[in-house]
């Protein structure tokens, strides 16, 4: 709805780096506070006046409260949350705006939310509360909302003309989230599916499971996401799915299912053409969470199948960290390592759709 | 007959060939330096690493005029279909329909037409082609109301080209 004249306001706050105050005198709790550890479900909002974060005003801040306060109301998920707060980036940059757009000049509010009945007054489009209690009303009743990709889950309320609208605000939206939430529910590793992160480390759920050359090419050698066990194919696909907000079977991204015209997304060769067959990105700049992709041969790469690994760190020296499976010879192989490398040395990067670069 | 057998032949070599060279793990973040000349042995000599067999890394669809022709055409036309802001909301979604992928008939289903600033197109596409990348291509579709980017795939040679994304300008 508002997506021209959102950008300008969120130019303001691109990359923000966070900063706390460490005042905690004056803490009011919307919510009891939850055990720290593990907790995916609704996290609980500090409204804290000495709080900030870089790069956000304090009205762009109480806004964000405000929306996550209304979830912690609903009982809506981290995820949830996220999702919410970033829409309002999207729509609004996070201000309540008295102001439509040329696609809908009575869009009001946080939400850009029209006055067409669905969503109340103009009192309440223009109430940062009630207008998000009736945003996220709307994304519960979505089918399947929390299985889509956020950007989708989040259209599917507002009915954008660019479906994919929300997605680069996501990264703002998971730091804010995470700065102004006082459960410090863990974005790292398997314990709560947010998409745009990474695993740390060796959490390769399968770094025990037998190679195929241990117990041959068969069921016993392939992993639920059908690569074998412990090749550098199978540990990249992982961090693919987590990434993606996938990280327990069911898994969303398989061999089989990659790409869309049928064919395996296979053994590290023909990883690119199974990113061009799916229309992802790829490129010549390492990204965090990148797949690092050699060609046969290509830096030290097994020559008739190549090699793949995942970008944990881009060094400002034209180097980069990656990890991954079986990149040290025996009897180090097929197990987690990483490395510095020159960013020239893969043949190519693969990148997520959550790693789009923010125009 | 004869093939199995050198392949299976070549297997055992892999298997039996397990790493010889004296090659070491690169240092690790420490030291912050490329070390892009040091010795590695990334996923050397451990065969296939998926199950099925193995596609040829030639698999790639080569270009042609007739896919850039047809390419050029199909963005015109999804775009045209797109930028119908009057349209009701249904037959717009079902006229778009026929153009795009499976993934983007799900993801465009829930776009509000009415929302929509473009209204017609005013030229003729524009590709950008990657020659290494024959599934894909972005075509440039200029409108009333600025150049879209449209995405387009397909899954083979012959396939028809689906738009997967119609990207508007950035202001």
């Amino acid at each position: 709805m508002s997506q021209r004249k959102s950008l300008g306001l969120v130019a303001l706050v691109a990359v923000p780096s966070l900063f706390f105050g460490l005042v905690f005198s004056m803490i009011l709790l919307l919510a009891p506070a939850k055990p720290a550890a593990a907790d995916c479900g609704p996290v609980s909002v500090v409204v804290d006046g000495n709080r900030k974060v870089d790069g956000y005003t304090s009205e762009q801040l109480q806004n964000a409260t405000a929306i996550m306060g209304a979830g912690r109301s609903l009982n809506l998920s981290a995820n949830g949350q996220i999702i919410s707060v970033m829409v309002a980036l999207g729509e609004s940059g996070l201000r309540v705006l008295d102001v439509g757009d040329g696609a809908g000049p009575d869009s009001r509010g946080l939400f850009q939310q029209r006055d067409n009945g669905a969503w109340g007054s103009y009192a309440d489009r223009m109430d940062p509360t009630t207008s998000a209690t009736n945003f996220i009303k709307a994304l519960k009743g979505v089918a399947g909302w929390e299985l889509l990709e956020p950007t989708i889950a989040g259209n599917k309320v507002q009915r954008n003309a660019d479906p994919y609208h929300y997605q680069k605000y996501w990264p703002e939206a998971v730091e804010l989230v995470q700065a102004l939430s006082n459960s410090k529910f863990s974005l790292q590793g398997s314990d709560c599916a947010i998409p745009g992160r990474s695993g740390a480390g060796d959490d390769y759920p399968w770094k025990n499971s037998p190679t195929w050359l241990q117990v041959g090419a068969n069921t016993a050698s392939t992993s639920s996401l059908g690569m074998y066990y412990r090749e550098c194919v199978d540990f990249a696909l992982w961090r693919v799915n987590q990434q993606m907000g996938s990280t327990k079977a069911p898994f969303k991204f398989l061999n089989g299912s990659f790409r869309p015209d049928g064919q395996g997304l296979g053994s590290a060769l023909t990883w690119k053409a199974g990113w061009d067959a799916k229309g992802w990105d790829s490129g010549r700049t390492p990204r965090v969470g990148a797949v690092a992709w050699y060609a046969p041969g290509a830096g030290g790469a097994d020559p008739s199948f190549g090699h793949v690994a995942v970008v944990k760190d881009v060094k400002d020296n034209g180097s980069y960290v990656e990890e991954g499976y079986n990149g040290n010879p025996a009897p180090e192989d097929h197990t987690y390592y990483t490395r510095t490398v020159a960013n020239t040395v893969p043949s190519a990067f693969l990148y997520l759709p959550t790693q789009e670069e923010k125009k | 007959m004869k093939k199995p057998l050198t392949l299976l032949a070549v297997a055992l070599l892999c298997v039996s060939c397990a790493p010889v060279a004296n090659t070491t793990s690169a240092p690790t973040e420490s030291t912050g330096q490329p070390t892009a000349s040091a010795p590695v042995s990334l996923s050397a000599n451990s065969g296939p690493q998926a199950p099925g067999r193995t596609v040829p890394a030639t698999i790639g669809i080569t270009w042609d005029q007739a896919s850039r022709d047809e390419a050029m055409d199909v963005a015109e036309n999804a775009m045209t279909d797109f930028a119908r802001p009057a349209m009701g909301d249904m037959q717009w979604a079902n006229d778009l329909a026929r153009w795009l992928t499976p993934q983007a008939t799900a993801d465009y289903s829930a776009v509000d037409p009415a929302n929509i600033p473009a209204r017609r197109v005013t030229g003729p596409a524009t590709l950008s082609v990657d020659e290494a990348n024959g599934f894909g291509v972005m075509a440039a579709v200029p409108t009333n109301a600025g150049t879209y980017t449209v995405q387009l795939l397909r899954t083979g040679k012959d396939a028809p080209w689906k738009v997967n994304r119609l990207t508007p300008p950035a202001s």
